[in-house]
């Protein structure tokens, strides 16, 4: 069989991985925090028929071999962590954070996931939460007499408590950095979760060591670029088009040599 | 008879590593950094030809100082290629008789001097469009360089610039594998890199390391590929330091393949294919004529 009929195959298999990938970035055009995937392509192997170098004659080289390709695979799946844009919202639970830092959440498991979405909420208990629930770390609880909160950019939390004059602080919010955050691992919900390939977390106060200083009041749109991920999904489309008419070619080649030797 | 079936043969052989080559090249029209191949192909004859005459030249030219490897024969014009390897894929089989000078060769008979095509692969480093990524740690090469990284085989090259840090903030690529530095591998500290139109990657205005851009003369040679968008030297020449190739921070180079020529060389391809099977059934029925011819 040729080896085309395989190769074009393996073709077709990235550009459906591609197509997936984009369908999931736009139905996130529109989620807060998120952070737009690109898949990365290689080429799988190559035969080599002829090396390049080898003896032709005694006295003569081959100047170039005959290597063929066996196609190409998705290697991997890595989350661009480029800012989103910033939209006011004047909810003072909202935040972005301006740098690299992640809020850190404590999930019902008790581990510690890492977000960018940071639109917040208050629970039954005037815990700070995520819209899912879970908790912002470490906790913040805003009093239920409380008529103000302001949220500093170096992530000091203070409210104004009625019948009080001077603010009071109530929680120091701690972002989180990581030294390769295209490791990090998807958990849903726009949450990730550190992996030895994202490294330990670096934990600190915003505004320091690069992590970013907090904006209140404005939440963190999606990275996704719709018009991009159109083009892509165009490329994508044509180029698996293009992958079965290969398969059309190696098929029409074999029906030739069956008729031939019918 | 027998020689001219046996033509045929090598002719659809051909075809069939040309669709090969062209599905692997479509195959990869997304992957980034990569580099197309070609086939040409060259009439079997002409090869041999093309060897005897070098022998005849070396032996006449004892001294080397006079020979040169360029001469014009039939087989090298299609073993130097020129710069547009889309038209390579297709046409250029020299399969008939070809009006050589030679004198060496008058005295072999004509049918000893007819026989089939034989395919060569060749690289097409020509560069592939550069797409805006915006994303730090995405580089671009424009020029003729390769960035060196490491391997557990040792070390390897690659125009694929969609960098990344492993779990100690050290430059690697999707494969894991270490980038090459002037000094070694390049830490990098948390923090927005940048990576200047030199290589020099910085973070905060602190240069972490350089990255090392590598030139061959002839990559067509010195290079064969080993599939991960990396290519390995063949030990035919040793890497130079690329002075002439700029970093383009934010950006990466896409596949070089051309859809259009790939489609437009699958196509001629397949009527080649046809044309050859059909000149075996040909062939065939001439030689039952024959046979048939000598019952009677």
């Amino acid at each position: 069989m040729p080896r085309a009929l395989y190769t074009a195959a393996t073709g077709m298999q990235v550009q459906q991985h591609n197509v997936d990938n984009i369908a999931n970035n736009l139905a996130n055009a529109s989620t807060v925090g998120f952070k737009r995937v690109r898949l990365e392509f290689q080429d799988i192997l190559y035969q080599n028929l002829r090396t390049p170098g080898a003896s032709a004659t005694a006295s003569t080289s081959l100047p170039v071999g005959l290597q063929i390709g066996l196609g190409a695979r998705a290697i991997s799946s890595e989350r661009i962590f480029l800012q989103g844009d910033f939209h006011q919202t004047e909810n003072p639970l909202d935040m972005v954070v301006e740098g690299s830092g992640f809020f850190q959440v404590r999930q019902s498991s008790g581990e510690i996931a890492y977000t960018r979405a940071g639109s917040f909420h208050l629970n039954a208990q005037g815990q700070v939460v995520t819209a899912t629930g879970e908790a912002l770390e470490p906790a913040i609880t805003i009093p239920a007499q409380a008529t103000s909160v302001t949220i500093g950019t170096d992530g000091t939390v203070s409210v104004t408590l009625t019948g009080q004059a001077n603010a009071q602080t109530v929680g120091q919010i701690q972002l989180a950095a990581f030294s390769n955050p295209a490791g990090l691992e998807s958990l849903g919900r726009n949450l990730f979760k550190a992996t030895a390939a994202s490294g330990q977390a670096t934990v600190g106060s915003p505004d320091a060591q690069g992590l970013g200083r907090i904006n209140q009041g404005f939440v963190e749109g999606s990275n996704v670029n719709v018009v991009e991920e159109l083009v892509n999904m165009i490329s994508a489309q044509r180029i698996y088009e293009t992958n079965s008419k290969v398969i059309t070619a190696a098929d029409r080649m074999l029906g030739t040599i069956n008729q031939a030797v019918s | 008879m027998n020689i001219g079936l046996y033509s045929a043969y090598l002719g659809m052989r051909a075809r069939q590593q040309t669709l090969d080559v062209i599905a692997n090249n479509i195959a990869n029209a997304s992957t980034a950094g990569f580099k197309a191949d070609h086939l040409f192909y060259r009439s079997v004859e002409a090869a041999e030809l093309e060897a005897a005459r070098r022998a005849a030249a070396a032996q006449a030219n004892a001294d080397g100082a006079t020979s040169t490897p360029n001469a014009a024969t039939p087989g090298q014009a299609n073993t130097q290629p020129g710069t547009q390897p889309g038209t390579q894929a297709n046409g250029q089989v020299s399969a008939g008789t070809p009006a050589d000078p030679l004198t060496n060769d008058a005295e072999l008979k004509p049918q000893e001097r007819v026989f089939g095509v034989l395919a060569s692969g060749m690289m097409d480093f020509s560069p592939g469009s550069i797409h805006e990524t915006g994303r730090s740690l995405d580089v671009a090469l424009d020029g003729n360089g390769f960035l060196a990284v490491q391997t557990p085989r040792g070390e390897r090259y690659t125009r694929t610039g969609s960098l990344t840090l492993d779990a100690n903030g050290q430059l690697v690529t999707q494969s894991g594998n270490l980038v090459i530095g002037q000094g070694g591998p390049i830490t990098l500290p948390p923090g927005e890199a940048t990576i200047g139109e030199d290589g020099s990657v910085s973070v905060r205005g602190q240069v972490a390391g350089r990255l090392k851009i590598v030139r061959f003369n002839d990559p067509r040679a010195a290079l064969v590929k080993e599939g991960e968008t990396l290519f390995a030297s063949t030990g035919k020449e040793r890497p130079t330091e690329a002075t002439q190739t700029r970093i383009v921070q934010g950006a990466l180079e896409m596949s070089n393949v051309n859809a259009i020529g790939e489609m437009a060389a699958m196509m001629q391809n397949s009527r080649e294919f046809d044309s050859l099977e059909r000149s075996i059934t040909l062939m065939m029925s001439a030689r039952k004529t024959a046979a048939e011819i000598g019952r009677l």
